[in-house]
């Protein structure tokens, strides 16, 4: 829908544009496959490993006295720690909905 | 000589165990030179305990991560004389320094300790929640 | 440790301002030394300060004032000449005693900063915890 004369008011000269969501990327065509799911897992887990190898790394620092910032080590501990959680409830979601698909009667 | 509680574990275990040796003996150092501070001829030492751990993990090979747990097993921290001016009785302890080393330590201990924390609870929430 | 750069500049400051305050003690409590003319007057401490460039500061150096001091007459003086002049230091006590307050002033300031610094160590080591 359009306002007619409201394309005067804008800030810094610039004309006033109406707004428009943003449009969401639909998802691929096919998706929730379960080769897809089980990518998804798999880069999950990769995640998981770099985010607590990036912690260890951090805190052999702090141990050697090389640290520059405080905040490094215990911003990289909690992603270390939230990824884990996170990664777990998926896969015991994942399982859940495995034994529920399973103990379907046909 | 007696095993370090530390030897045997995971490598950053190793560094972050061998790390908490060094620091508290560093703060009892400390200590002990702040109560000799008008001690005549008393002569204040350090601890230094990251160069060897420096020097140890940088044997590694480059992309390996950490050291093994086994070369920290013979090594120990270096205490030297600290090379502060002496005073007129031959007391050399630099009050001034010897306070912020016991600020900068206690915060390291802390760190450290925590980061020892963090690593056993990840293991616990994933025991947990299985 | 790069993490605690903060705590070592302020330790600086500390050291630079009680040294400071130590050489304007010593100029104080030697406002009235009275040498005989044959020798130098008490020279004041004036202590000179650099900027460090890995940050914080130190003492470049320790300069000394005039060695002629103010000749002042004084015949009863056990250390006075034959014209009766004996030598006092030359120096501006009002000009030591306001440095004293800047110096004190200095000294406090990077005390807090200790403080602030440790309050901030704190604050980052508690990211994460207590979930």
């Amino acid at each position: 829908m359009s306002v007619n004369g409201i394309e005067g008011l804008g800030v810094g000269g610039a004309a006033f544009q109406p707004f428009s969501p943003p449009s969401v990327p639909t998802a691929g065509a096919g998706a929730a496959s379960g080769t897809e799911f089980g990518e998804m897992v798999l880069d999950g887990l990769d995640r998981l490993d770099g985010v607590q190898k990036n912690a260890d790394q951090l805190a052999v620092q702090a141990a050697t006295g090389d640290l520059q910032n405080i905040h490094d080590y215990t911003i990289a501990a909690t992603q270390a720690a939230v990824t884990t959680q996170v990664t777990v409830a998926v896969r015991n979601k994942a399982m859940e909905a495995f034994s529920e698909i399973m103990r379907m009667q046909v | 000589m007696s095993v370090p509680l530390y030897a045997g574990s995971d490598p950053v275990s190793a560094v972050l165990g061998f790390a908490l040796d060094g620091l508290s003996t560093r703060q009892r150092t400390t200590a002990d030179n702040l109560a000799n501070l008008d001690t005549p001829g008393f002569r204040a030492t350090a601890v230094d305990f990251e160069s060897v751990l420096r020097s140890a993990i940088g044997q590694n090979a480059p992309g390996e991560g950490v050291v093994m747990a086994n070369r920290l097993a013979g090594v120990t921290p270096e205490t030297a004389e600290t090379q502060t001016p002496i005073g007129p009785n031959g007391n050399n302890v630099d009050f001034r320094k010897e306070t912020l080393s016991a600020m900068q330590s206690q915060f390291q201990y802390q760190m450290v300790a925590r980061a020892v924390t963090d690593r056993f609870d990840l293991v616990t929430a994933v025991t947990r929640a299985v | 440790m790069g993490a605690f750069d903060v705590l070592r500049i302020a330790g600086s400051g500390l050291g630079m301002h009680q040294t400071w305050l130590d050489t304007l003690a010593h100029n104080i409590a030697n406002a009235n030394t009275v040498r005989s003319t044959a020798d130098d007057a008490f020279q004041a401490q004036l202590l000179v300060a650099e900027a460090d460039e890995e940050g914080g500061v130190r003492v470049a150096q320790i300069a000394e004032g005039s060695a002629e001091g103010r000749l002042v007459l004084a015949p009863d003086h056990p250390l006075a000449d034959a014209e009766g002049y004996v030598r006092m230091p030359a120096m501006n006590m009002e000009t030591q005693m306001t440095d004293l307050i800047v110096a004190q002033r200095g000294f406090q300031a990077s005390a807090q900063v200790t403080s602030y610094a440790q309050d901030t160590y704190n604050t980052a080591m508690r990211i994460g915890q207590a979930r």
